[in-house]
């Protein structure tokens, strides 16, 4: 078994709209990796794809070894699988909603019973094992949910946007628990809009947009590709349309696009164009506010990439249909 | 095999308060026709009737169950069975069994007030345990009925107004409440091929009448027929839904 988890062709149609299409992908075994991509990307119906929740139009996947249309069985067994949302009992105690997960892994008796314990020290729940989940904080919910994704031991890990709604202290723990887990050889898949999560936390990266993985690397081998381009942040009082368009006029400005009052241009060599950019802006009586030149992020990238940025400026109605079919 | 057992346990730990709260529910229903009867037909009213009390609170109940499929969905815990390594059959016949069982032990409850109130089963213990298992085999022809319902339908709303679409023809177009041979015709016809009627019809032979098994048997096979559809349209909906 070469890759953890290799998708070939990977498509998902819902009627007339294609979530994924034609995806291809690979995991190595034990790393680290992230799928990156604004909401509607694709993202989480991949995800479906390879967890079993759904199946693909046509294309296959294979996950720790099986392929999740034919042998969708083995491959659960050996993958832990944490959504996005709750999926806790409520009502029931965090010790049973443990005991009840491992049973329904055939996890037998006295096993169970250890792996639970074990659990329940390693994330702090142990003084709460026997509270009902409802009186749980959203990062104690979170954690027992996790635990509840490892007590089969799993081989792979799929994240479905790992930090969502969590305040900094929970979010970097979890980071620390993926780390951890790395650390004793679990594949991990997260999927997030986070750019800094993949940057930070991920091996590898996959940048999806519309049903398509758009680039796959590393995120210092995507940066790299774009060495060419560097980046220059400008701040200037009244920046408006008529200033823009002279930005971009420039000799060897590449792309200029507008963050709230900053404008950032793309150029090959931002030291060649600064000198013209600040003529420039005299020229047009503007006061620059700051200036700043940087390598390129994963947010430029991905810029680059997908033409534009992940918070998204108004997308046409085009885009909104598609995103919002794309939503279950 | 295994896994149906673990998911029933898990649906019926879980809903013991709503339980607690719908075995009051049939309390009140079996207490309901009482003032209805007290001048006439006193104990014979009440034994005729009891049968399909019983067969109602079956019926509410059951056709409620579906109702955990469409609280899973919303709340995530379907999910987390479907990534389970456990077939969605099981999934979908856990969910049955748990209705089953809860529906037993509802109309169980009622008969038993019955019972107090000085209704008899006049065909002893073994009519009692019949009447068990025929409860129970509606119980999950009803149940199926309703998980096919909530698997298929998008808002707990549709649901509600296919439960309660349903349920009141099912019980008055029956033989519960009145002899059939009150009804005009075309009610007639519609009770005589409602599964309702057939549940009540068994339950109530073993009551007030002796172990005539050519009519028990006639019931028995009719509810295996309802039955058997409503598991099979069950376990195709639910799975049409979850892929």
């Amino acid at each position: 078994m070469e890759f953890a988890v290799e998708a070939v062709d990977l498509t998902k149609r819902f009627e007339d709209l294609v979530a994924v299409d034609k995806l291809n992908l690979q995991v190595k075994r034990g790393e680290i990796f992230g799928l990156l991509g604004p909401n509607g990307a694709g993202k989480t119906t991949t995800f479906r794809m390879l967890t079993g929740l759904t199946l693909p139009t046509s294309g296959s996947a294979t996950v720790a070894g099986f392929d999740v249309v034919k042998e969708p069985e083995k491959v659960k067994a050996r993958i832990g699988v944490l959504p996005e949302t709750s999926n806790m009992y409520d009502d029931l105690t965090a010790w049973y909603n443990l005991d009840f997960t491992g049973k329904l892994y055939g996890i037998p008796k006295d096993e169970r019973r250890r792996r639970i314990d074990e659990l329940l020290k390693m994330f702090q729940l142990e003084h709460r094992k026997h509270d009902y989940v409802h009186s749980f904080s959203k990062g104690m919910h979170r954690r027992l949910t996790i635990a509840a994704a490892l007590v089969h031991n799993p081989e792979i890990l799929f994240f479905d946007e790992p930090t969502s709604g969590l305040d900094a202290q929970t979010s970097r723990y979890i980071h620390e628990l993926v780390k951890k887990l790395h650390e004793q050889g679990v594949t991990i898949i997260l999927t997030t809009h986070l750019i800094e999560e993949a940057d930070q936390l991920c091996e590898r990266v996959a940048i999806i947009d519309y049903g398509k993985i758009v680039a796959q690397g590393a995120p210092s081998e995507l940066k790299h590709r774009f060495q060419e381009t560097e980046v220059i942040e400008i701040e200037v009082k009244k920046l408006d349309d008529k200033i823009l368009q002279a930005m971009c006029k420039l000799n060897d400005v590449q792309e200029v696009l507008r963050e709230a009052n900053k404008a950032r241009i793309y150029t090959r060599d931002a030291s060649e164009i600064l000198p013209h950019l600040v003529s420039l802006v005299n020229e047009k009586n503007r006061k620059i506010i700051s200036l700043k030149t940087s390598e390129p992020t994963l947010e430029d990238v991905f810029i680059q990439l997908t033409g534009r940025e992940i918070r998204e400026e108004k997308p046409t109605v085009a885009e909104s249909v598609r995103r919002r079919g794309g939503r279950w | 095999m295994k896994h149906w057992y673990r998911e029933k346990i898990a649906i019926f730990m879980s809903l013991i308060q709503p339980l607690i709260w719908l075995s009051l529910f049939g309390n009140t229903l079996g207490n309901a026709p009482q003032p209805f009867i007290a001048g006439l037909e006193a104990p014979n009213y009440l034994s005729f009737m009891t049968p399909g009390i019983v067969t109602m609170t079956v019926l509410f109940t059951s056709l409620f169950s579906g109702m955990s499929i469409i609280w899973d969905r919303r709340l995530g815990f379907m999910n987390k069975l479907l990534v389970a390594p456990i077939s969605r059959t099981s999934i979908v016949a856990g969910k049955m069994m748990a209705a089953t069982v809860r529906g037993i032990i509802q109309g169980s409850i009622v008969l038993a007030i019955g019972l107090a109130l000085g209704v008899t089963v006049d065909t002893g213990i073994l009519g009692a345990i019949l009447i068990f298992a025929i409860i129970g085999l509606f119980s999950l022809g009803l149940a199926s009925m309703s998980i096919a319902a909530a698997a298929s339908m998008k808002t707990h709303e549709t649901f509600f107004a296919f439960i309660n679409l349903v349920n009141l023809p099912l019980m008055f177009l029956s033989n519960a409440l009145f002899p059939t041979t009150f009804m005009p015709e075309w009610m007639r016809m519609v009770a005589s091929v409602n599964p309702f009627s057939f549940c009540v019809d068994a339950v109530r032979t073993l009551m007030i009448g002796s172990l005539d098994w050519n009519r028990i048997l006639v019931d028995v096979e009719a509810l295996i027929a309802f039955t058997g559809v409503t598991t099979a349209l069950g376990v195709i909906f639910f799975k049409r839904a979850t892929t």
